[in-house]
């Protein structure tokens, strides 16, 4: 009885609980991607180098058609996107055309561009097709073509991309591809460069393999060692050819034209220099450097007001050809000797970094995995002068110098070059994702002292004038107290505007003086010093400096003997 | 010496060394004295005379010289014909017994300090047939009282067994007995305990004596034994004041599992959140919770609250809520005392086992919850959340701030240490949980346990040593699936904090003050899950050296750990903006809190006797501790404009403007301002981020009192005096972390963005300290420091202390044998001091940065520093009693009290509390409010275990610190959520609670027979609170609704409270089901101030089974149904006693069904 009122209980229970406990629970979730679904890409991508906005592939807009604000100006409320064009539902330079797109047949039909501005518009829409091929891939650029077919002053070239990577993993892969095109009568003769392009070296070398690449056609890809660089497009005269900018240009030389250097027309100044981005190149990338006429050449219309009008111009743009591989792996290093009377030799892990240095000497970088390394200094017997550890992050451009301390010891100084233009502006609070500035004409210096007879010195810029970081506010840590062998840590470089003008003088400075005394008998860095190579300037006159990163380093045992060196970084 | 007796109190505090110093010395003078007192009965020494008398007179001669009982059966020494003649002048009882009974074929022993003579025959054949004799045997009594009538609920043990039974209704027992001469031990609360050595199997019968015959024993029982309800009844009949309670039998009918649940059971007490005890509608800081007579230090940051569900109820024997106040209690109990009785020691070795598990059917296996939430079988990884003492040392490391931090990331290029340095701030943000949503889980099934151990045993002959141990631990799971909450208001709009997602404050044209309507502004579906457990620890010793000295140790421990998860996501309903605003919330928390108590008391008589003064003190600290870490909070509003919208970017570039990314989505992390308060009338307030907050109290309470009986006017009175010190320290550190996106950092919702509001993305360790590579990939580029928490405290930080000290007289005077009037005066004394720590504190960046032009907002702290004090101010009690007859009692009572302001209340920090939704400010001119208390009460006991009792109350109350909502709104012109504040005010206007109070307990059984095994309980409160609403409440309320009334009940005041129990207990077939009842009236929950009605919390009933099945001789099965109606909880807007409705609507703002609790176990007792 009292068993069988037990057993009820519990059965009871336990179907209540079965009764109540079947009910499935959901979590609340929601995903607010613009594109929730995996889209597969083609391997046909669309290069638009002539600003079209808006892109429609068979009969299907694949962009927002939202009409602009202003001309050329769109707003907040006309940038809608479309899970093609996620961002802003507008056209940017490169789209990979999804497979969706791509017919049985391997052809996309019906490509069409258009852009809703009036100002520069494009031709009449028509329509392209491309060809999909995974074994051969393609890039279909779309720019303005003078001369060409029919009226049309717009094309679709196919240019074969390629898609693997450099056969070294430290190197990158390049091309130069030509589709400029003929000037016309409303051409600027000044501004427009045009014929067979030659790639080079930021001092106007020009790069083996790359010499004059005809009109409508490319190099082939050729590797060197990642880095950052400030490539250089010549014509066949040699002047240079202007990369995309917004620099308003000289009419007559199609220099740029800024806050330093001559008074030219409407009040701007002529730089004398022509614009060339300065880009680290990412190991294992693959890139194409493509001239191509444009309608973003800006120049004066002579109005005192500073009044300008876009002309078009044949400007270059690098794209890259594979997605730009984030370096999380390689580093390079090279090494200088400010050691007088001492011949260095520099080893790392015991393997020779460059040849043997004499003073004042530098070594090409060389790259490295990121890790711990025994970098040594050794003398020509082979004697060890100095030792350190060298530790290597991803992406680190690291310049070791060999200098005698206060008690004539050989010492190694490691500096870190910030090769990016880009800058912590010190807002920063609890977040740090948007307070980092770019530089987009990067002028840096970096000051070293390797006398070992002063403890420190400042550097000034003419008339021991301090060296500006922005307008208004002293560059005090980059220039000012610069410890014997120590380098800055903290806004480590004078942040040059372009082609600024000025001399580099160095000063005994004490802690709480400023800037000390004027070592005159140290001969002055004239801006110009900065220039490597004169002759890569047909202009008028010489800019007053070149565009780069830079070390100024104090060098020599003796005040006396002392004197000021110049670095570049980039090549 | 001093400092092991204090329990290593490091407390230094002169006056009251001296106190206990003082204390030890009288126990070590008292100490040696008791031991010569005590006495074996062979050895007591009698002068007795016999002329020619028979054995059965000249035993009565022996008992009568020698005050010592002697124990036989006469119907065996009849026989004995031997006369005896002999004079004995200061001999030994052992001598004149052995004379006696020398070649009678008996003899005679000391059992328990008894004598008992028995035959020879017996004693050898005990030992050489013991087979034989441990037969078992059943021994048949009743039990009467000192009036002859049959008393139930006695307790009959046989000497040295561990089982006993209680007598039946009828006085009767049946009891088995496995040895020949089984010696009966009867106990029963107000009585005496009884022995009684069986020699035959006749029907025994036995008169239980009342009052201080047990006083006689030398026997360990913690004073009386109130673990049954009948005891309690008994307590509270002899009881000067008005007192109601709950045994330890009545919590395990009512399955209670925390104190609170038990309390919930009392009549006039309601329990608001499982938490939060109010006596007759007051609460908080008129409710004193103290255990074995020692204060509980509270442990919740922003309420004075007894952490009563952090006690489970089974380690206590009895909670007694003491309605009307004597001055040996302490005044500030303005509504009452909640006193907690832990298990007190057995008479007899005990040992009781339970193991339950069961399930709540809403939880079902799923339950709420969120990654890592796991918090260990004892909760500690819970603790392990805290802040680590590397992230708390940053803020001294960089004093000037996350900027520091962000450069040296920036700059970690340029030098291995700084690159080392940044890696390891890197790695400290990394140790957050990424996560702020919630998810399910599969839940455990609840489990219970409880284990106690009780044990008494003789030490040095003649000194008991009592002791109990009692262990419990549960572990309990509930969960909202799809509850809805929905926030009415005559305003429309959507307010955000962000002028993204925002849409003007409008009163729609249709509600105008004819026509009142409200509409919904935000509507929620809830999900809440709630993983809950506990374990606590009791350990009690008693030492007696005899029957007039005892002291006793006791320590008491918990832990809780909680985890709570809960998900509301809803929209705005009328934005006024083409679009939907959808709105998500998620609350993680975690909590866990400690409680330790060690108490030492001691009990002396001075003298034997009943007019013995008594001196009695209690020496207690206690600590408790609160951790809340990670408690994160996220509230996004997701603005799905028709056609998209866009966000501006960032500049790159120096002096330029960033661009437009477009999006279907616009963001914002609810935040808004609460105007009114801080240096410039405007505090920030921002609900969302990462909280982690600790408390810690610690007290020190010690008190005395000494009570000298006296006789006059026949009758036993007594004055008694003494002293109370309680001390309470308390530190609060708080450090806020905000999350990425807050509406007050310069770049506001752009982080949402870029993790397309995934609010788990928002802090993933992609964007949470130094960010990937990718994000710095150029060359020798600065290294980019992503978010970084926030490394300063927040502005709450702060220490305190809360003393107070009183001493008393008063006099217990029995006028007539009816008629008893206990009274006198207790002078108290207040001092309450914080100060708030404002050193290296958080303060906005936005409002202390150095501008462009050199100016600086020096944010000035008004009043750091609170202090109140009061001097001593007497507080007056007299309760008169009188006894129609032993079963009827009327009560006079009548006492002025006070209640303290908290620490909290008093210190000076705005401490926004995204639970509350709502500031929380301190205010430093708060004072004592007053409160005088009327009682009247009837009680009837019309037999063992029942009780009729009305009670009729009023309380009047000056200066009553009431809780205000203040919110300084800007009505239509709001561009910003404005939250209310919470202030606590003196209320310039004097309060009134009224009611009344009836309680039933009835057998049945004593009604109609048929109903022989069912126990009736009842009690209901009808209570009517009533103040005056303040001007601004008022005109806020009549902004719309010009009817509204000038009055409010009290906050969390229910007008009624109704509970009711049955209980069906059938020995025979060993089947004890209970069924309770328990509802609670429309309490008053949150005051609105922005013209929208006040919120009320809607009755619930709550019906409850519990059963006891004995299945086997140890063992029980048992097992319980909660809230087995499930109605849904209900919150509404709504005017009171409208049965809660809004002018014929009813608007509720949130329901939900908690599930009915389901639970079943084995209990094994030995």
């Amino acid at each position: 009885m009292q068993k069988m009122k037990t057993t009820y209980i519990v059965m009871g229970l336990l179907a209540v609980l079965t009764a109540t406990s079947c009910k499935k629970k959901l979590d609340f979730q929601y995903d607010n991607r613009v594109n929730t679904e995996p889209m597969p890409l083609s391997s046909t991508r669309i290069i638009n180098l002539a600003s079209a906005t808006q892109l429609s592939i068979n009969g299907k807009k694949l962009t927002s058609y939202m009409l602009p604000d202003i001309d050329g100006y769109y707003g907040p409320d006309q940038t809608r996107p479309t899970i093609y064009f996620p961002e802003t539902g507008r056209m940017g330079i490169t789209f990979t055309i999804p497979q969706e797109f791509v017919n049985a047949t391997g052809g996309i039909d019906s490509i069409r561009f258009s852009s809703l501005g009036n100002k520069i518009g494009l031709p009449d829409s028509r329509k392209f097709s491309a060809k999909d091929n995974f074994n051969d891939p393609h890039d279909y650029y779309y720019i303005r073509l003078r001369p060409n077919i029919g009226t049309y002053q717009d094309s679709l070239v196919a240019v074969s991309r390629s898609v693997s990577p450099p056969s070294n993993p430290t190197n990158i892969k390049i091309r130069l591809l030509n589709l400029s095109s003929e000037p016309n009568g409303l051409s600027q003769p000044g501004v427009f460069r045009k014929g067979p392009m030659s790639l080079a070296w930021a001092n106007g070398t020009t790069i083996s393999g790359m010499e004059n690449i005809a009109p409508g056609s490319a190099s082939a890809y050729i590797e060197m060692p990642y880095g950052t660089y400030q490539l250089k497009v010549l014509e066949a005269s040699g002047k240079e050819v202007q990369g995309n900018s917004s620099f308003v240009l000289n009419i007559a030389t199609g220099t740029a034209m800024d806050y330093y250097g001559d008074i030219g027309v409407g009040g701007r100044k002529d730089t004398w220099l022509t614009y060339a981005p300065v880009k680290t190149f990412q190991p294992g990338g693959v890139y194409t450097i493509v001239v191509s006429m444009n309608y973003d050449c800006s120049i004066p219309t002579g109005n005192p007001n500073g009044e300008t009008v876009n002309t078009e111009g044949n400007t270059f743009r690098i794209i890259s050809d594979i997605s730009e591989p984030v370096n999380v792996i390689y580093s390079r290093v090279q090494a200088v000797n400010v050691t007088q009377g001492t011949d260095v030799q520099w080893l790392v892990n015991d393997k020779p970094l460059g040849n043997a240095l004499s003073f004042t000497q530098q070594t090409d970088y060389k790259t490295f995995v990121t890790g711990v390394y025994t970098l040594k200094a050794t003398d020509k017997s082979g004697a060890t002068l100095a030792q350190q550890e060298l530790r290597l992050q991803p992406g680190d451009n690291i310049t070791a110098w060999l200098y005698p301390a206060k008690d004539g010891k050989a010492t190694i100084a490691l500096s870190s070059n910030n090769m990016s233009g880009k800058f912590f502006n010190g807002n920063a609070g609890e977040e740090g994702s948007y307070s980092m500035y770019k530089d987009n004409t990067p002028t840096w210096t970096r000051f070293m002292n390797f006398c070992s007879e002063l403890d420190e010195v400042t550097f000034t810029t003419d008339d021991g004038q301090p060296f500006l970081a922005t307008p208004g506010s002293v560059a005090v840590n980059a220039s000012q107290h610069i410890q014997l062998g120590k380098p800055v840590t903290q806004d480590p470089n004078v942040q040059l505007m372009l082609n600024m003008p000025g001399k580099v003088l160095v000063y005994a400075s004490r802690p709480g003086i400023t800037p000390g005394d004027w070592l005159s008998q140290i001969t002055p860095l004239k801006s110009t010093d900065f220039i490597a190579n004169p002759s890569l300037y047909k202009t008028p006159q010489l800019p007053n400096r070149e565009p780069g990163y830079y070390t100024v380093a104090l060098v020599g045992k003796k005040v006396g003997e002392a004197r000021m060196i110049i670095i570049k970084h980039n090549k | 010496m001093q400092k092991e007796l204090l329990l290593g109190c490091r407390h230094k505090r002169q006056s009251m060394q001296q106190y206990v110093l003082k204390l030890l010395l009288l126990l070590i003078v008292v100490m040696p004295v008791t031991r010569i007192c005590a006495q074996q009965p062979g050895s007591k020494v009698v002068s007795v005379q016999f002329k020619e008398e028979d054995i059965l007179t000249c035993l009565k001669k022996v008992e009568a010289a020698s005050g010592q009982n002697i124990y036989y059966q006469p119907s065996e020494l009849k026989p004995i014909t031997k006369k005896y003649s002999a004079v004995f002048t200061e001999k030994p009882l052992r001598t004149v017994l052995a004379t006696l009974l020398q070649g009678t074929g008996f003899e005679w022993q000391e059992v328990n300090n008894k004598i008992v003579i028995r035959k020879k025959e017996r004693a050898a054949e005990k030992e050489n047939l013991a087979t034989e004799e441990n037969k078992p045997w059943f021994i048949k009594g009743k039990i009467t009282d000192e009036k002859n009538k049959p008393m139930s609920g006695v307790s009959v043990n046989v000497k040295g067994n561990k089982n006993g039974i209680v007598s039946g209704d009828d006085g009767s027992f049946i009891i088995k007995a496995t040895s020949a001469n089984p010696v009966l031990v009867f106990s029963h609360t107000g009585y005496g305990k009884k022995e009684y050595p069986v020699t035959d199997s006749s029907e025994l019968s036995v008169t239980m004596l009342p009052g201080e015959v047990s006083l006689g024993e030398v026997t360990v029982s913690v004073k009386k034994r109130l673990n049954t309800e009948s005891a309690v009844l008994i307590e509270r009949k002899n009881s000067a004041i008005i007192s109601d309670a709950i045994s330890a039998q009545q919590i395990e009918r009512t399955a209670s599992i925390t104190t609170t649940q038990a309390l919930q059971r009392v009549s006039g007490v309601t329990v608001t959140d499982d938490k939060y005890v109010a006596i007759r509608g007051l609460g908080d800081r008129s409710v004193i919770g103290q255990l074995n007579g020692i204060r509980l230090a509270s442990s919740d940051p922003d309420r004075s609250t007894i952490p009563l569900d952090l006690i489970p109820a089974s380690l206590l024997d009895n909670i007694t809520i003491y309605k009307s106040i004597t001055p040996d209690k302490p005044a500030d109990a303005a509504a009452g005392i909640v006193e907690l009785k832990t298990k007190s020691i057995p008479a007899k070795q005990t040992f009781v086992f339970s193991a339950q598990t069961g399930m709540n059917t809403r939880a079902g296996n799923m339950v709420n919850s969120f990654y890592n939430s796991d918090m260990g079988f004892f909760g500690n990884k819970v603790k392990e959340k805290g802040l680590t003492p590397e992230f708390q040392a940053l803020s001294a490391q960089y004093p000037g701030g996350l900027k520091d931090i962000q450069r040296k990331i920036a700059d970690s290029r340029n030098d291995p240490a700084m690159l080392a340095e940044a890696n390891r701030i890197n790695n400290i943000m990394h140790t957050f949980d990424p996560v702020l949503t919630t998810r399910y889980k599969t839940a455990p099934l609840n489990q219970n346990y409880s284990v106690t151990y009780g044990d008494n045993f003789t030490v040095f002959k003649k000194h008991q040593v009592g002791l109990i141990l009692g262990g419990n631990y549960y572990s309990r799971t509930n969960d909202i699936y799809e509850g809805t909450l929905t926030q009415y208001s005559v305003y429309q709009g959507v307010l955000t904090g962000n002028e993204n997602v925002y849409s003007p404050r409008v009163i729609p044209n249709y509600i105008t003050p004819n026509n009142i309507n409200l509409g919904k502004y935000l509507n929620y579906k809830e999900n809440t899950g709630t993983q809950t457990l506990n374990y606590g620890l009791l350990g009690g010793l008693t030492y007696r050296f005899n029957a007039q000295h005892e002291i006793s140790f006791q320590y008491l421990g918990s832990r809780g750990a909680e985890t709570r998860a809960s998900n509301l996501y809803g929209a705005y309903e009328y934005t006024g903006i083409p679009g939907t605003v959808k709105n998500v919330i998620y609350s993680l928390r975690q909590s866990y809190r400690t409680l330790n108590t060690f108490n030492l008391q001691g009990e002396h008589k001075f003298l034997k006797g009943i007019y013995t003064p008594r001196l009695s003190y209690n020496l207690a600290t206690s600590s408790s501790s609160q951790d809340d870490p990670d408690y994160r909070f996220a509230n996004l509003a997701d603005y799905r404009p028709n056609g998209g919208g866009a966000y501006t970017s960032p500049a790159e570039v120096p002096n330029t403007t960033g661009g437009y990314v477009g999006t279907a989505h616009l963001y914002s992390l609810v935040s808004g301002y609460v105007n009114g308060y801080g240096p410039y009338g405007i505090i920030q307030a921002d609900p969302n981020g990462r909280r982690f907050r600790k408390l810690k109290e610690d007290n020190y309470n010690y008190k005395a009192d000494v009570s000298v009986p006296f006789k006059l006017l026949g009758q036993k009175q007594e004055f008694k005096t003494g002293v109370n010190y309680l001390h309470r320290k308390r530190s609060f550190a708080e450090n806020v972390l905000y999350l990425p996106g807050s509406n007050y950092s310069p770049n506001k919702a752009l982080p949402i963005y870029e993790a397309n509001g995934n609010l788990d993305k928002l802090v993933g360790y992609d964007r949470i300290g130094i960010r990937p590579q990718s994000g710095y990939n150029d060359e020798g580029a600065p290294r980019i420091g992503g978010f970084l928490y926030n490394i300063q405290k927040s502005p709450n930080n702060y220490k305190g202390y809360y003393e107070t000290r009183a001493f008393y007289g008063m006099m217990d005077l029995r006028l007539t044998e009816a008629l008893r009037l206990t009274g006198g005066v207790r002078f108290e004394m207040t001092d309450i001091q914080a100060a708030v720590d404002t050193s290296n504190v958080y303060l906005d960046a936005s409002i202390t940065t150095t501008d462009a032009s050199g100016n600086k907002v020096n944010l000035v702290y008004t009043e750091p520093n609170s202090v109140y004090k009061t001097n001593y101010s007497p507080f007056y009690s007299a309760n008169l009693t009188y006894t129609l007859n032993k079963e009827m009692n009327f009560r006079l009572g009548y006492n002025n009290s006070l209640a303290r302001p908290e620490l909290r209340e008093l210190t000076n920090v705005f401490d926004f509390d995204p639970f509350q939704f709502a500031l929380i400010v301190g205010n430093p001119k708060l004072k004592n409010q007053k409160t005088t208390s009327y009682d009247f009460r009837w009680e009837w006991f019309p037999a063992n275990g029942e009780v009729i009792a009305v009670s009729v109350f009023y309380k009047e109350i000056d200066n009553q610190l009431t809780k205000v909502f203040k919110q300084n709104s800007k009505g239509l012109d709001a561009k910003f959520p404005e939250f209310p504040a919470i202030e606590f005010q003196n209320d310039p206007n004097t309060g009134r609670v009224y009611g009344i109070e009836l309680e039933v307990v009835k057998n049945l059984g004593t009604l109609w027979e048929p109903l022989n095994n069912f126990f009736l309980g009842s009690n209901l409160l009808l209570a009517q609170s009533e103040i005056k609403k303040t001007a601004e409440r008022l005109a806020s309320s009549r902004a719309i609704d010009r009817r509204s009334p000038s009055n409010s009940p009290l906050f969390e005041q229910a007008p009624y409270s109704v509970n009711l129990y049955l209980n069906y207990a059938n020995k025979k077939s060993g089947t004890d089901i209970t069924t309770t009842f328990n509802m609670v009236g429309e309490r008053l929950i949150q005051i609105n101030l922005d013209g929208t009605p006040d919120l009320y919390s809607r009755p619930n009933p709550v019906l409850d089974i519990v059963f006891t099945q004995q299945l086997f001789k140890r063992v029980q099965l048992k097992g319980f149904a909660k809230n087995i109606l499930d109605k849904p909880i209900e919150e509404v807007y709504a005017n009171p006693g409208t049965g809660g409705m809004f002018y014929g609507k009813k608007y509720v703002r949130r329901s939900f069904n908690r599930g009915t609790e389901l639970m079943i176990g084995l209990t094994y007792s030995w």
